[in-house]
């Protein structure tokens, strides 16, 4: 019977100590082995916009701009997904890249610094220069215009059989000139045409002409290289600044193979540019007037640079026009500008904010349209487009602020209006601000929400290559859409989170994230949103090793 | 299972040799004592078992009777390299056993078998810290190993004070000879232990409160920490 006890006793402690000898049942497939990829802290997210439709070029089509990056910095390009690379396809119009954040950390002192060259079959080539100064998401927008499809303000000739060369020599002189007599070019007989290699054209020669008026608010839009730019100046030394622009001239002969000029030799091509009287000359501040000099500066196309040519002077003509004459020996674009000005190298902080508690977490883009004041009043200058994120809680401010690089010191009106890429303002738009871009103090823009439906989106990442479940910390430039719409919206994702603004209830809202090139997934993740205001998406995309 | 067939076989086994042993002289310690004096009956033991190695001071109360002041400790320490998601990492654990308790034995076979109970200050933690060794590959780059960080984990019981309920089989303190020999199984409820993870860097994500709570989930039904002491004792008084 004792026995018995002892043998009861010793099960029950068996029956005690016996879970903890359980078979041990862990399936390590239910961890989350994410990492945090919060590597790249410098993004930057470009639109490709038509300047004539304004709408992405290539969104709802297969086309693609290809983009060359150039400049001190471009070494230190790479795609978000860490690969570096000097060329790059835009993928539905839109190109995020990033820096390499080992070798490049923006700073006042030393700002990121590239230059981004465009180009696309049947578009005029265009260039952007891109300046941080600190690190974030940045957005631009290159504006491209279709040769045959220009915007207002844009005058574009095309001569075929305009000349005939033989063996490289022109049999007859040529003149060509645009309908309104905007711009007009002469070429001797007896000069020879060769392209970039040097190699003679040959038989009939067509000739494009392209003027970009330098008053006309949607021509300066869409400039060929921005207002932005770098250059080599008188001194032979590289310079960054803005131009103020007395014209724009794009010139491209073919001849029947194809091939391009570039150089002109035994003679020259004759320039001669009608300069728009409205045209404010900031060396005065008054008008151009006949007598006026004006530097001229040729394009590089290979990486977007422009070169000091010659200083031109201002001409009346007997039918009481103003123009410019210049002989030219290389085929380039020809821009007639001014450039420095005393420009400050990065301007004070512009921060929006809003002190109203539904503007948290909404992204808003802007543009910005610059007037700079002339002693007639404000005359356009140019357009920004700036995107943020409303964080914090009050006053919000956005996650963003504005600085602008190499801006004169003048007095400027700035138009701000809110816009999203579907046509539906989040906010409402702000007073005209006047202010002066290089005080020190930061300048507070103050900016009310418009009431709509806000949905807070997690997204979390299902990597399909890697198998990593991730809520990404890197900012990864988005899309979304109601499904149906033909309009996407463009965002960068912050740490997993977006705020949608203007909802539809009982709606499907389609979303791709800008990863290794390309929309993914390419078939939009779907998600169904009824009339929750929190919601998790989660995407399935390829990480890449 | 391999495991728990030991145990069967230790149990079955070890209480036999020691019962056959104290049986030999069963009247060697049944002779009634009942000695309730706080100046007699006191011992030093050393043990050792899965709480460590430790010593004890044991006072006995009657002959049937002991009361424990137990102190044990113990740690291991292990590495190991593995290679996740990419990443060259060395994890390295320690493991700390080791209890402060104090238990009270009552025999009801005297001499032979004993009922433990009391309260036990678990001291056991596993402490596991993951650090790259190398540079993750991030597209053409390399994130150096500083970027990386790393993940550390701590898991302990649930209850820092927690009850003890053993079956001995021997004796903690013998009222006639100057040693005496004890074998005991028993269990500490610990409740559903606790695991507490930290993460760094690009790795912390690992550290997720989803991962701390997967793992407990999966650790949970290991509410009883498993006691295997085999122990000697030194009349002393």
């Amino acid at each position: 019977m004792k026995n018995l006890k002892y043998f009861i006793l010793t099960i029950a402690m068996i029956g005690l100590v016996g879970p903890g000898c359980q078979e041990f049942k862990f399936d390590a497939n239910d961890l989350e082995l994410g990492i945090d990829l919060d590597i790249v802290k410098t993004n930057f997210a470009i639109s490709f916009i038509d300047a004539t439709t304004e709408r992405l070029i290539g969104e709802e089509s297969d086309l693609t701009v290809l983009v060359s990056i150039h400049g001190q910095d471009a070494d230190h390009v790479m795609d978000p997904s860490g690969i570096l690379g000097k060329e790059y396809n835009s993928a539905g119009g839109s190109l995020s890249i990033s820096v390499d954040p080992y070798n490049v950390v923006p700073s006042e002192d030393d700002p990121v610094k590239f230059t981004l060259v465009a180009e696309l079959e049947g578009y005029l080539p265009t260039s952007q220069s891109i300046q941080a100064f600190t690190e974030g998401t940045f957005d631009y927008e290159i504006q491209l215009m279709e040769i045959v499809n220009p915007p207002e303000g844009v005058e574009v000739k095309q001569v075929e059989n305009a000349g005939e060369v033989e063996e490289g020599e022109i049999k007859e002189d040529i003149e060509v000139k645009t309908e309104g007599d905007e711009v007009v070019i002469k070429v001797e007989q007896g000069t020879e045409i060769k392209d970039a290699e040097g190699n003679p054209l040959e038989g009939q020669l067509d000739v494009t002409l392209v003027h970009f008026s330098p008053t006309e608010e949607e021509a300066i839009e869409s400039f060929p290289g921005g207002l932005t730019v770098s250059v080599e100046s008188e001194s032979g030394e590289q310079e960054d600044g803005n131009f103020i622009t007395a014209g724009f001239v794009a010139i491209e002969i073919t001849d029947e193979n194809g091939n391009k000029a570039a150089n002109f030799e035994q003679g020259e091509l004759e320039l001669d540019i009608e300069i728009d009287p409205e045209v404010v000359n900031p060396d005065t501040g008054e008008t151009v007037q006949p007598g006026d000099q004006v530097p001229l500066w040729s394009y590089n196309e290979e990486n977007g640079e422009w070169t000091f040519e010659d200083v031109v002077t201002v001409r009346a003509t007997p039918e009481g026009k103003l123009r410019t004459t210049t002989q030219i020996h290389h085929l380039s674009w020809y821009n007639l500008d001014w450039f420095g000005f005393g420009a400050c190298s990065s301007s004070r902080r512009l921060v929006f904010r809003s002190t109203e508690i539904g503007a948290i977490g909404r992204a808003a883009a802007f543009d910005i349209y610059m007037y700079r004041q002339v002693s007639s009043g404000y005359i356009f200058y140019k357009k920004i487009t700036f995107r943020g994120v409303a964080s914090g809680t009050y006053p919000t401010q956005w996650n963003q602020y504005l600085r602008l690089a190499w801006v004169p010191p003048w007095k400027f009106k700035l138009v701000i209006i809110p816009y999203d890429y579907c046509g539906n303002p989040l906010f409402q738009q702000p007073a005209d601000q006047y202010l002066n871009l290089c005080e020190w103090q930061d300048y507070h823009i103050d900016i009310t929400p418009i009431p709509l439906k806000d949905v807070f989106v997690e997204v979390y990442i299902n990597c399909s290559d890697t198998g990593i479940r991730t809520k990404p910390s890197q900012s990864i430039y988005s899309r979304y859409r109601a499904k149906g719409s033909n309009c996407w919206n463009y965002r960068w994702v912050h740490n997993g989170e977006i705020t949608i603004t203007g909802v539809q209830e009982n709606t499907t809202y389609e979303l791709q994230a800008y990863y290794q090139n390309r929309w993914q997934p390419s078939a939009p993740y779907e998600k169904f949103i009824g009339t929750e205001t929190n919601v998790v998406f989660e995407p399935e995309i390829i990480c890449g090793e | 299972m391999k495991i728990i067939t030991s145990l069967i076989i230790l149990l079955f086994f070890s209480p036999g040799i020691i019962l056959s042993q104290e049986i030999t002289d069963p009247e060697a310690d049944e002779t009634p004592t009942a000695d309730w004096s706080f100046a007699s009956q006191w011992g030093i033991g050393v043990k050792a078992g899965l709480n460590g190695i430790g010593f004890e001071i044991v006072k006995g109360f009657g002959d049937r009777l002991n009361l424990r002041l137990a102190y044990s400790t113990f740690s291991y320490t292990y590495s190991t390299e593995q290679t996740i998601e990419g990443i060259d990492l060395l994890a390295e654990a320690k493991a700390t056993l080791g209890a402060i308790g104090a238990i009270v034995d009552y025999y009801p076979v005297k001499n032979i078998i004993h009922l433990s109970a009391g309260l036990i200050q678990n001291n056991t933690l596993v402490s596991v810290n993951i650090n790259p060794l190398s540079g993750f590959p991030y597209g053409d780059l390399t994130v150096p190993p500083e970027d990386l960080g790393g993940v550390s984990a701590d898991l302990g019981p649930d209850l820092p004070v927690a009850p003890y309920l053993a079956l001995g089989f021997g004796n903690t303190l013998s009222r006639k000879h100057r040693v005496s020999f004890n074998f005991e199984l028993g269990a500490i409820y610990q409740g559903a232990p606790q695991l507490y993870l930290e993460g760094s860097g690009m790795l912390a994500p690992m550290a997720s409160d989803h991962n701390a709570q997967v793992i407990m989930d999966a650790i949970a039904p290991y509410k009883w920490f498993p006691v295997l002491n085999f122990q000697l004792t030194f009349k002393i008084l």
